[in-house]
């Protein structure tokens, strides 16, 4: 039954939901290329990054009833919370994350609380906008490019980046804002 | 705050740079603000997730996948206790092994609060389930499976030391697995007495009703003992509630001779003879109970000559199995099961959404014996799931090659 490659992402959760080891198999397949390089972008370090794939998969299985089906986006919560525990895990090792990781952390900071109103973004969809999303990226300023890079792969906070950036927090606000505007209007723009 | 204060933390939260404080806000935000932007949060949290799209796949070592499925694996075995009673030969034993060996805590909670149930239903199922041999058990391989899997169960349960456990988890395994694991406990015990009871039968040919006690009533409650004295508290308040009988049980089990009316009701009428001539050889060596056990006696033969009690009990009692080789699959996927579904007016009026998980029996052919409600969210939902299900042809599972009777766990998703 692990022959069908054609399933949605959703219907992989479903499975998952319904204990069918098989469809761990799938999901992982289909995510672990894209999260693991999501993790070493963030973890330069070999052994922690293979350390954190295992444990956001482990974590996705454990915590699937957090996983809201009625809006099933797989592909944002994967990648969110991905990008949650590898940015919690790097600051543990760098000493800079002092709140013990209980479970109830997890589920405060690290599983990813989606908007009940968003839209399920389909795995073969990014693959497909790809090219688009890279061309969105690079047209953006150098500032604009590390102030989303220090943010996001990074994980510092507004007041840190104004200070690496020697701007000021208000700045770093508006320029966000104009990151993302721009970002918006070319991907989504053209997906509709 | 006004709108575009709204957006602009949500803007931060999603790139990850939100500061501590405003964070707080936000969340204050999401829980109360009836006008939270939700769009919004979307819109922002899907474009920021697929920006990493960008970066090179980088595909993970095949020794990192092979840990990882197996840990997932593990998480599977571990949340659902798939006892793989139809696996144990290949599969099962090797995971049980590295389970104990990793020492996780998880897993420790399962297998030690699992061991409340083991013990309560042997209690309550042991006797029952000696009527069921001849019928059930027929074939020599399935009956191998079976001793195979109670004694790993046994195993289990004694090296996992019982700590807290998480309650609410809890009621789901333990509603979705009580049944499997009544079923294989009891086969173990079935197989055993049956051993006993056959060795012994050439051996003394003198009946006497008074050494019959001993022999049943001596393995059973030393396990209850032991079960019970190691038995966090708050798993016992747990356990109870999910079966009426398992109440009964409890109770009884602190006095003796209670124990003693509850299991002696029940030696099985087809195999009178056997069953009473082996306890002789057991009577001398529990000599410390034999009062209070022959003051039982005569009460236990009276209640064994009346009808027993499990006959509706009878029906159910076939073995349905948790994981075979092939699994059952609903005929045109779930999908198929998902469009059965006819959305209660009431749950559409009240808003009620979800996810209802159906505990669907099927049996060799496909079809759908019984469903029952691992996990509801009600107004009209459940039924309106198990209607479904019970509609739904599947595939039979199977265990080399054979069709089987497998139990499966299918996840209905009501969305409005």
């Amino acid at each position: 039954m692990s022959s069908d490659g054609i399933l949605t992402d959703a219907e992989i959760m479903l499975k998952i939901a319904g204990y069918d080891s098989s469809a761990s198999e799938l999901l992982y397949d289909r995510y672990a290329p894209v999260l693991y390089a999501l993790i070493k972008k963030i973890i330069p370090n070999q052994e922690l990054a293979d350390k954190v794939l295992s444990e956001v998969f482990v974590i996705t299985l454990k915590q699937i009833d957090q996983f809201d089906f009625k809006s099933s986006d797989v592909y944002t919560w994967l990648v969110t919370l991905t990008r949650n525990k590898a940015i919690d895990s790097m600051k543990r090792q760098q000493g800079k994350e002092k709140r013990v990781y209980t479970e109830e952390f997890e589920k405060d900071e690290i599983i990813p609380k989606l908007s009940p109103e968003i839209k399920a973004v389909e795995f073969s969809d990014v693959t497909r906008m790809r090219n688009n999303i890279q061309a969105a990226i690079n047209s953006l300023t150098d500032a604009q490019k590390s102030l989303l890079d220090l943010s996001y792969y990074e994980g510092l906070d507004e007041s840190m980046i104004a200070e690496r950036l020697k701007i000021p927090v208000s700045s770093v606000k508006s320029k966000l804002r104009l990151v993302n505007a721009s970002l918006m209007k070319q991907i989504f723009n053209d997906r509709i | 705050m006004d709108r575009l204060n709204k957006i602009e933390l949500i803007q931060l939260y999603t790139a990850g740079c939100i500061s501590q404080p405003d964070k707080i806000i936000l969340k204050s935000l999401m829980e109360n603000d009836e006008n939270f932007p939700w769009a919004e949060l979307a819109e922002f949290q899907n474009l920021i997730a697929i920006l990493p799209s960008t970066i090179n796949p980088e595909t993970p070592s095949h020794d990192i996948k092979e840990e990882i499925l197996m840990k997932m694996n593990k998480v599977l075995l571990g949340e659902e206790i798939v006892i793989s009673e139809s696996k144990v030969s290949q599969k099962a034993p090797v995971m049980f092994e590295e389970q104990l060996r990793n020492n996780e805590s998880k897993s420790k909670i399962d297998w030690g609060s699992f061991s409340v149930v083991n013990s309560s239903s042997e209690k309550s199922q042991t006797p029952e389930k000696i009527e069921e041999q001849p019928t059930i058990i027929s074939d020599a391989e399935l009956q191998e499976d079976l001793s195979d899997t109670s004694s790993h169960l046994v195993f289990e349960v004694v090296s996992a030391p019982p700590e807290k456990p998480d309650k609410a988890k809890l009621q789901e395994r333990f509603s979705a697995l009580q049944g499997i694991r009544k079923y294989a406990l009891a086969f173990g015990v079935v197989i055993v007495l049956a051993v006993v009871i056959f060795s012994y039968f050439n051996l003394v040919k003198t009946s006497d009703d008074n050494y019959l006690q001993p022999e049943i009533e001596k393995p059973v409650n030393v396990s209850v003992a032991q079960e019970d004295a190691t038995i966090d508290d708050s798993v016992q308040e747990f356990v109870i509630p999910e079966n009426v009988q398992l109440i009964e049980e409890e109770e009884q089990a602190q006095t003796k001779e209670q124990v003693i009316k509850q299991i002696l009701p029940t030696p099985p009428p087809e195999l009178p003879m056997p069953i009473e001539t082996p306890v002789a050889e057991f009577a001398g060596s529990n000599s410390v109970e034999d009062e209070t056990e022959q003051k039982d006696i005569t009460q236990v033969n009276e209640q064994s000559a009346l009808p027993p009690k499990e006959e509706t009990e009878i029906e159910e009692e076939t073995v349905y199995f948790v994981a075979v080789e092939e699994m059952p699959e609903p005929l045109g996927g779930l999908k198929s099961i998902q469009e059965k579904i006819v959305y209660p007016e009431i749950a559409k009026r009240a808003g009620v959404e979800g996810k209802v998980f159906v505990k669907a029996f099927v049996d060799e052919t496909g079809m759908v014996t019984s469903a029952e409600i691992v996990k509801g969210i009600g107004a009209g939902c459940d039924e309106a799931a198990i209607d479904a299900v019970l509609q739904t042809k599947f595939s039979p599972g199977k265990q080399r090659g054979r069709p089987i009777k497998v139990q499966v766990t299918i996840p209905i998703v009501f969305k409005l």
